[in-house]
Formats: structure tokens, sequence, C-alpha cells
């Protein structure tokens, strides 16, 4: 793309830059600098012409008023020219005006006598000059009281030295003036070429690369590229290119909107075909399994005496396998669902979400010793039965593994901590492994032996699906035989304005 | 099974659940005068006195619809919206009895008009105790008019 992309050339090596010199003179990069130093150079040539014009006017003027108070003085020579002439002493005239003539800048000196049959001349034998000033003086002589005019006097000097001195002047202001403009232009086109449009060009680039590059995308801005046209100087690239980049990112965000469209269409679709997935499941898989319940139920009840124990222990096995595949198939649905369920938000009052899941859980722990020690809890925001469905999964473990203890000692708590509320579900059961600790949230993921501890290992799952959707963190501690710690976060009330 | 007395009118597609259902309810003593059927449309010819009870005798209505939604054919809701839909029938008990416990199910059923939506436990022991407080209630202490 022409002169943009050229402008990777690193400024950091200055031996490259006066490589480049010819390059930024006369090549196409740094257009801007150099119209730039263009304008200036001319500006600055005026200017210095101007100031010069009136500078050499000036001194033409002074040379040329010395010049005339110097043929002015040469009237002091009148009265004794004037004496010689009527004397008729030639010599002495001769000699008057061979030292007139030594004078500087002055060129000829003659003398006429009136009746112009005499005439001295001094400084004629040589090429006279082209620009020449004439004075003449009148040369008098008082005889008996009357003054008579007896010849003049002529002197001219001559304007050549002043007008050579003035050119010298000239050209050496001019010389000296274009020489600094262009050395002051060279510099600027340097500084500029660094400060400005190596920076242009980068920012041209940059711009370019606000567009993504998505390969659908890419192939539907491709189809009406035309490059960007050669005369463009930096500026007019940068303005291009952003012409063309708005362009391309006006077609970009479109095209976004469009495939987002389709994408939640999509997800939608998906979402439903989940939804009726999950209701087959409930349905379908419940009602057989309801069957093997229910039938062996009755095997056990009309002909419990025609089975041998055997036989008894195996139909047990059967009833209690159906049990734990409904409560498997029932868990998994709430997992699915709290993935898929919208959420609404409100605030949630934890003392009593903990009170109440603690109540609605109380046929689990019939006949033991389950003590729940709440300290007081921060009301949170989000989704109530999604909370009090982590709440109920949290509290049902602490309840199930605190089994062996005498006392079962479930306590609930929080603490705040960076302008976050983390609660906090401690018990004194049978804990678990630290070193499995990362496996603890994953869906089938069990650390204890059905045996001890009966469960489908979806419901530390279903706590870190629900904290997550609403954007806080779950995690834990324990150590085996004393006891596992829950902690999660959630959004609090003060941090959400609604 | 004699027509004129029917009481209860199931409807399941599942014969294991048929069977310990009226099992729970003959416990009870509430199976006696209990009609099963397998599907929507048989449950629909049943009500409307057509197809292959045509020529049933009476048209007396049946103190209670057990109807479960999911049935090959007609199903369940269909089954409910034409019951509500129809003056010689709307006025029966209809109580969803299903595996369902989706919110959209539910929601459709109240709007058709259904008097009671239950589902179905899945353990038998629940299973067992719904049915026949089911059939305890509409069948014992629910009052019908003319009753």
């Amino acid at each position: 793309m022409g002169t943009v992309s050229h402008a990777h050339i690193s400024p950091e090596h200055p031996t490259e830059h006066i490589m480049h010199l010819k390059t930024l003179l006369f090549g196409k990069r740094n257009q801007v600098g150099r119209r730039l130093v263009f304008l200036v150079f001319t500006f600055s040539s005026l200017i210095t012409l101007c100031t010069s014009a009136i500078q050499l006017a000036t001194e033409y003027h002074g040379l040329r008023n010395a010049l005339n108070q110097q043929l002015d003085s040469v009237r002091i020579y009148v009265p004794s020219i004037s004496s010689s002439v009527w004397d008729f002493d030639e010599l002495q005239v001769q000699r008057a005006i061979d030292s007139l003539i030594l004078l500087p800048s002055v060129d000829r000196v003659s003398v006429v006598t009136a009746d112009t049959h005499s005439r001295w001349d001094a400084g004629a034998h040589h090429a006279p000059a082209t620009h020449v000033i004439v004075r003449s003086y009148r040369l008098r002589y008082k005889v008996r009281g009357t003054e008579q005019d007896i010849g003049e006097l002529t002197v001219i000097g001559s304007l050549d030295g002043i007008y050579l001195q003035v050119e010298r002047s000239a050209m050496s202001i001019i010389l000296s003036n274009a020489l600094r403009t262009f050395l002051v232009a060279l510099f600027m086109l340097y500084v500029i070429h660094r400060l400005i449009t190596l920076r242009l060009g980068k920012m041209a680039s940059k711009v370019r690369e606000l567009v993504p590059d998505i390969l659908p995308l890419t192939q539907m801005l491709e189809t009406d590229h035309d490059p960007m046209p050669e005369t463009l100087d930096e500026l007019d690239a940068v303005d291009w290119t952003l012409d063309r980049t708005a362009k391309d990112l006006h077609v970009a965000v479109t095209a976004l909107a469009t495939l987002n469209e389709k994408l939640e269409q999509r997800v939608q679709e998906r979402t439903k075909d989940l939804e009726s997935f999950s209701y087959s499941v409930s349905h379908d898989l419940r009602t057989p399994l309801r069957a093997i319940a229910g039938f062996s139920r009755i095997l056990d009840e009309d002909y419990h005496d025609k089975l041998d124990p055997e036989g008894q222990r195996l139909l047990g096995i059967v009833c209690s396998n159906a049990i734990r595949m409904g409560q498997l198939i029932d868990d998994i649905l709430a997992f699915s669902r709290t993935g898929s369920c919208e959420m609404a938000s409100t605030s949630v009052d934890m003392e009593r979400a903990v009170q109440e899941v603690f109540q609605d859980l109380e046929g689990t722990y019939v006949g033991r010793d389950v003590q729940l020690k709440m300290n007081s809890l921060p009301s949170a925001r989000g989704d109530r039965v999604m909370i009090r469905q982590a709440l109920e999964n949290l509290l049902a473990n602490a309840i199930k593994f605190t089994r062996q203890q005498t006392t079962a000692l479930i306590e609930v708590s929080s603490t705040v901590e960076e302008g976050e509320c983390i609660y906090c579900i401690k018990d004194n059961g049978a804990g678990f492994d630290m070193q499995y600790v990362k496996k603890l949230f994953n869906v089938f993921e069990r650390l204890h032996d059905n045996r001890d501890f009966e469960g489908t290992g979806i419901g530390l799952a279903i706590v870190k699906r629900v904290v997550t959707r609403h954007g806080g963190r779950v995690w834990a501690e324990s150590q085996i035989g004393e006891g596992a710690t829950f902690r999660f976060t959630l959004p609090n009330r003060n941090h959400e304005h609604e | 099974m004699n027509n004129h007395a029917v009481e209860v009118l199931m409807v399941e597609d599942s014969e294991g659940d048929a069977e310990l259902a009226i099992r729970a309810l003959s416990k009870r003593g509430l199976a006696n005068h209990l009609i099963w059927v397998k599907d929507g449309a048989e449950a629909l010819d049943f009500l409307f006195t057509r197809g292959a009870y045509a020529g049933r005798a009476g048209a007396e209505a049946p103190k209670v619809i057990l109807l479960d939604l999911k049935m090959p054919r007609v199903n369940g809701l269909e089954v409910l919206r034409q019951i509500k839909s129809d003056e010689r029938t709307k006025g029966i008990p209809v109580v969803v009895l299903t595996s369902s416990t989706e919110e959209v199910d539910l929601d459709e059923c109240y709007k058709l008009g259904v008097n009671s939506y239950v589902s179905k436990p899945v353990e038998f022991d629940e299973f067992a105790k719904v049915v026949s407080k089911l059939g305890m209630y509409w069948l014992l202490i629910n009052k019908l008019p003319g009753s």
C-alpha cells in the first residue's frame, strides 16, 4: 500500500537515516515533509529577498550620499583653480585636477575656459564609467570689483564602484541566506520525517489493524479492495486508510451483528433441543425405573417368603440401585437446569435461606445431634432458587459427612475481604484429602466410597455452576478426619445498583 | 367392568405405572370401578362414547380422570383441551399424573383448566402414597354436583 507500509524503518540508526537522505529528499517517502519544507523554503526566501532589498537600498543610499559629499567637497578647490585659470597657469591647473582625480570615486575632471578655447582633462584616458554623477562648478574671478565667469570645472563621479559593492553585498546576503534556509529546511525535513511522517505511516498501518482478521470477514472485505492511490501523501494516506477502515469496520460490525443473530438463533434452537432432551430424560427414564423399583417392591411384598436369603439380598440390591438411579436422574436434570435456566436477580436473605434449607433437610438427620451455628450473614444479590439449591447441596454434604460424629457441628459464617463477601460453611465431618481438591467440583467426581457416604457426585458441581453463573468463586479446604470448609462468594447487594 | 359405575378413568400408556397405580388404589379399595385406557385417543373415545366405546351404555362421567401427559397418538394436553372445551365433559375433574416436572407443562395444563397437577414420584413407596391419596381425595372427600 504505497508509502504507508514503508514506515517500518527503524529510527534507531542515524546512519540509516543519512543513507536514506536521498530518498528522504527525492524518494516517495516523506511527501508531507517535502511539501512543508518547500513552502517554508519559498516563504523564507521571499522574506529574505524583501529584507535584502531594503538592506541593499539603504547601503546604496549611504554610499551614494558619501559620494555626493565627496564631490561637494571639491568646492574648496574652486577658488584656487579659478585663480590658476585667470593666471592661465596651465601647469598649476593640470596639477590641481590631477590631484582631484586621485579622490576616490572621481572618474574624470575637466576644466574648460569660458571662451572654450582652452581645456584641461584628467582621467579621461581610460574607459568612461557607465553610471556617473556630474558636478559642474563655475570658475569666477573678481576683476576690479566685478566677478567674471572665466570657465567651468566639471567633476564626474563614478557610481560603478557603488554598484559593484552593492552587487557583492547582494550576492553574499542571498548566498548566505539561501545556504542557511537550505540547511534549516534539511533539518526540518529530517525532524518532520522522524517525528511525524514515520508515525503517520505507523498510524495508518495500526488503523488497518483495527479491522479484525477473521476469515469470513476478510473474504467479505477483500471483494471491493482497490489499492491506495500512489499520489497520496502521508496525511492523505492516513485519511484514506481511516476512511477505508471505517467502511470495513462498518461492514465488519454489520457482519458480526448478523452472525451474532444467527448464533443467538442457533443457541435458542440448541437450548430447545436440550430442553426437549432433558424432558425426555425426565419422563422416559423415570417410567421404566419406577417399574423396576415398584415391581421389585411388589415382589418383596408378595413373594418375600418364597425367596431365600440370597434371593432377598439380590432383590435388595435391585431396589437400592433403582433408588440410586432415580437420584442420579434427578441430580443430572438439576445440574443441567442450573446451566441453562434463566436467572432472576433479587436480594436474597442468606440467613433465612440457610435456616429454611436446614429445616427442609431435617428428614436427612432424624435422630442425630446436628447443630447449626450461624453468625450474621449479609444478604446477597442473585437468583433465590439457585442460591438455595447451592446452599442445600453444601448443607446436605455437611450433614452427610458428619454422620460418624456424635455431635455434628455445622458453622455458617461470613467475612468481607476487599469488598467481597465470602460465605463459609464449615463442618466437623470426615473431610477429604486436599490432594484431590481440584476434582472436588467436577461432575460425577466422588472422593468417598459409596458404602461410607452415598451420593451421585453432582451436588458440588451444581454448587460451582450456581456460584459461577452469579459471578462468584467457590473453593474448599479440608484435612481427612478434620472436617471440611467450603467458601464461596456472591455479588453483594452494595456492589450492584438496579 | 361395569361402565355404568366408572369412577376412575385412568389414561396411562405405561403398563408398569398403570399396574402400580391400580395396585396402590386397590389396597384402599378404590380400584373397583376403574377403567384403564392406554392412550389419549382411547380416552376420548370412551368419554365421548365413540369408536370402540360407541355402544357404551349410559354416559355417566367418571368421578375423576387420572391423565398422563406423554402418550402415543393423542397426548395428554390434547385430551385435556378437548375435555375442557366440551360442555359434556368440562365438569369432570382432571388430575394430571405425570413424570414431567417441566414448568411449561404445568403452565399449559392450568391454562387448559386442569383441576390438579401431580408429578409421579420416582420411588415406588412415594408413588403408591401419592396415588392412594389422590384416590381418597377425589373419590371420597371431593363433592361433585348431583352426587
